[in-house]
């Protein structure tokens, strides 16, 4: 009974939180290119975000001929579940799951089938371009992503990320003992996440929208929930492994300054190209986060 | 500034020529029509040498049926000039890779920039 | 297209971008055959804002044609304006009393600029960086309010005249011009510096479409594009028109034909573009901006080709007069479109993300690509 109490709440307050990043970005992005951003609808267009979730599920549900029903309805609910899965791991929600780490990364990967799905499955070349990038892309970053994680593992070890933010909260945070693991993490969960410059799935400029082009309405609404729900997963774990966790309001801070500065570099950095991305994946970011490892170990003996 | 006639026969020979003085700039070529026949002209220029003067070619070839060599093969440059001519004045140039229309639906009937060519032949009256 | 190799079957994509497409810049279509990213073919189809100019030539009378040039390129209207009138004049023998040959040189460099500012903003938002993009078009904002505030137009300025200009400029403007391209030069040092060191953008210009100098001649490349490959000729050195016969004007050149060298030339056309407008600014006389000429123009019996160096390049008119108001033939050489000739031989080979960045460097307008 309780868990389906807790559940209900995280499945309610996650989205929440997911449009009031919603609205940030699209402030703070205005205000790094001279302009304003959404400010009308609410005080300082707080309610913008609801507006446009409301928009988004009172439009028509339009699945094109031509698509893969299976795939093509299949893909928002692949991108929606892993994501709100992970949640689980983090000790603000559940400071007892001892395989912490574990879980993250199994549940992480799923998400991966989601652009495969909507690229194979919508009728359009565009998607299928779009699909193959992000699904390389995230198959790519998937090796560097976890042995980043292995890293902060090891130095408290548990795979408990509460043990994690504990041991930091007693010592040093893991940002300034393992920075090679830090940058790792961050470089591969920003691209895991398909934030800029790592968004060529998406390119607009290129494919238009890439592999969720066909989408409208909830399954849209889906997919954008998802992306800034891992958005806030991604700044959630950094926060607590490399950040050092600690009581909700700081860590909460801590996020804003990780979304911020994720958001900064959207503003400033142009697009990576395809095999430019690959490359950095496997001969930059592995090579980095083992590393790391190496430190990690050759540290604790 | 000064034209030189050029019979069809030794375009070739004379764009050669020039190309190989050093005229190897494609400035612009087309087609102004005089009724009974179309003029074409090409201009080349000397990049290398600014105080040489461009070279203007006049072609003149009769309007019906017009046809005469294809420069592309001596000049890339002319390649989409030489498919606006055929496309607005019909003229035929032997040897274009890829002689269809720049501008105009390919579909199109017709060739807007020949005198004759009016609203009322394009089918809107008028 | 289905090649079989071992026992693999291989198909060739055919993507097609445009005619609506964000990254086009007009309603341009490309074909492009590719083999997974790799681009191994490439076929342009434009005409889609045919309009035709030139035949409207043939039915309007010389003046009556005035506003039409504007709409050839309508970033570079001046330029527009330019090539036609002085044809025109040179055709018929008038002359341009001096302060509006200075007149016309500032507003054509600050047409020059505005139309680099938005190719940079566009171009940096083809290679995904979304925030130049405004800053440069609020540079651009400041000029089309110079250039509203002189002819009353923000993009088709309908300024010049066979003689002259349609009116004179107030000092007050002429010391806003000043202001302003002070503000502009502090700007730009912020672009460059923006910019310039970016990793990821470097990576995704340098060595990329590269065309050599001998390729960049023969396809009749001009303007950037042939100068980002060493082909070192400017018509305002070379052929010098209007006030250009009296202001030497620096020839900016790169080596390598890379778009990364194309971006480099027009930034540093930028700045020699402001260094320009100084010369002017100081350099303005008083005086009349009209010629006397005839209420009713008439092109004499004759031809000529008169050429301005655009933003572009090469933007050229071809005129042919019969003695009558109307033009017998008036061609227009569009830059854009004889470097878009040089398309199949810059994409082919690169994957698909590269041919938006390079599509980008050759900076063309479909306006005066179509007519």
């Amino acid at each position: 009974m309780k868990t389906l109490v807790i559940a209900t709440v995280v499945g309610m307050v996650i989205p929440g939180i997911a449009a009031f990043l919603l609205w940030y970005e699209r402030r703070l992005l205005a205000r790094l290119q001279v302009r304003m951003g959404p400010n009308r609808v609410g005080p300082q267009g707080l309610w913008q975000s609801l507006a446009d979730i409301i928009k988004l599920l009172s439009k028509e549900d339009t699945v094109p001929a031509g698509v893969n029903p299976w795939l093509f309805k299949l893909a928002p609910v692949m991108a929606f579940l892993p994501v709100f899965m992970a949640f689980a791991a983090l000790p603000e929600l559940d400071p007892k799951l001892n395989i912490g780490i574990l879980y993250l990364t199994a549940v992480l990967s799923l998400s991966a089938l989601s652009f495969l799905a909507a690229g194979m499955g919508s009728h359009s070349k565009y998607a299928l371009l779009g699909g193959f990038r992000a699904t390389a892309q995230m198959v790519s970053y998937e090796v560097p992503l976890t042995l980043a994680l292995l890293g902060p593992a090891m130095a408290a070890g548990s795979l408990n990320l509460n043990v994690m933010a504990w041991w930091q909260q007693h010592h040093l945070p893991y940002i300034l003992t393992q920075p090679l693991g830090a940058i790792g993490f961050f470089v591969a969960a920003m691209a895991e996440a398909h934030r800029p410059p790592f968004d060529l799935a998406e390119a607009e400029s290129e494919l238009v929208a890439g592999y969720h082009v066909e989408y409208s309405g909830v399954r849209f609404a889906l997919f954008v929930v998802s992306e800034y729900a891992h958005l806030l997963l991604l700044c959630w774990l950094m926060a607590v492994i490399y950040l050092g966790g600690g009581p909700a309001w700081l860590v909460a801070l801590k996020i804003m300054a990780m979304v911020s500065v994720i958001i900064w570099l959207r503003a400033t950095m142009p697009r990576i190209r395809a095999d430019q991305l690959m490359a950095l994946g496997w001969k930059v970011l592995i090579p980095l986060t083992s590393l790391n490892l190496l430190w990690i170990a050759a540290w604790n003996l | 500034m000064k034209k030189e006639v050029v019979p069809v026969g030794e375009l070739l020979e004379r764009v050669q020529d020039y190309l190989e003085q050093g005229y190897t700039f494609p400035v612009v070529h087309t087609a102004v029509d005089h009724g009974e026949s179309l003029e074409l002209i090409y201009v080349l220029r000397d990049l290398e040498n600014p105080g040489r003067e461009e070279r203007i070619l006049s072609v003149q070839i009769s309007s019906d049926n017009p046809t005469l060599p294809s420069l592309t093969p001596l000049i890339p440059g002319l390649i989409f000039q030489e498919r606006e001519v055929y496309d607005l004045f019909g003229v035929t140039y032997q040897g274009h890779p890829d002689l269809r229309r720049l501008l105009l639906p390919d579909d199109f009937s017709g060739h807007p920039l020949r005198k004759h060519y009016t609203a009322t032949e394009g089918g809107i009256v008028g | 297209m289905i090649a079989e190799r071992d026992s693999i079957t291989q198909e060739e994509l055919v993507l097609n971008l445009g005619p609506q497409h964000p990254s086009t810049h007009g309603v341009f279509r490309m074909v492009l055959d590719l083999r997974g990213e790799t681009i191994v073919g490439v076929t342009p189809h434009m005409g889609y804002l045919h309009r035709g100019f030139e035949k409207l030539a043939e039915r309007r009378t010389a003046v009556q044609y005035q506003p039409y040039p504007d709409r050839w390129d309508y970033l570079a209207a001046m330029f527009d304006e330019m090539a036609y009138i002085g044809a025109g004049e040179a055709l018929i023998g008038i002359e341009v009393p001096p302060r509006a040959e200075w007149l016309r040189g500032i507003v054509m460099e600050l047409n020059r600029l505005s139309s680099h500012l938005l190719w940079l903003g566009t171009f940096l938002l083809d290679v995904g960086a979304l925030s130049p993009f405004l800053y440069t078009f609020r540079e651009r904002e400041m000029i089309l309010d110079l250039l509203m505030e002189l002819t009353g137009a923000r993009l088709t300025y309908s300024y010049l005249r066979f003689g002259g200009l349609a009116h004179d400029a107030e000092d007050l403007w002429l010391k806003k011009v000043k202001a302003g391209v002070r503000y502009f030069r502090r700007r730009f040092r912020e672009y460059r510096d923006l910019i310039d060191e970016n990793e990821i953008f470097r990576r995704r210009v340098q060595n990329i479409g590269v065309i050599d100098r001998d390729r960049a001649i023969r396809y009749g490349l001009s303007g950037p594009m042939a100068r980002a490959s060493g082909v070192a000729w400017d018509l305002r050195r070379g052929r010098p028109y209007g006030i250009y016969r009296q202001v030497e004007v620096p020839v900016i050149t790169r080596e390598k034909g890379d778009t990364w060298s194309r971006y480099e030339v027009r930034m540093d056309e930028m700045e020699a573009s402001l260094g320009l407008l100084d010369v002017f600014l100081d350099s303005v006389e008083a005086g009349p901006v009209m010629a006397k000429v005839p209420k009713n123009i008439k092109f004499p019996d004759g031809e000529t080709y008169f050429s301005v160096e655009g933003p572009r390049g090469e933007l050229g008119v071809y005129l042919v007069g019969d003695g009558t108001a109307h033009a017998k033939r008036m061609k227009i050489r569009p830059p854009s479109l004889f470097n878009l000739q040089a398309l199949s031989h810059l994409l082919v080979g690169h994957m698909v993300s590269d041919a938006v960045a390079i599509l980008g460097s050759v900076d063309i307008v479909l306006g005066e690509v179509d007519r």
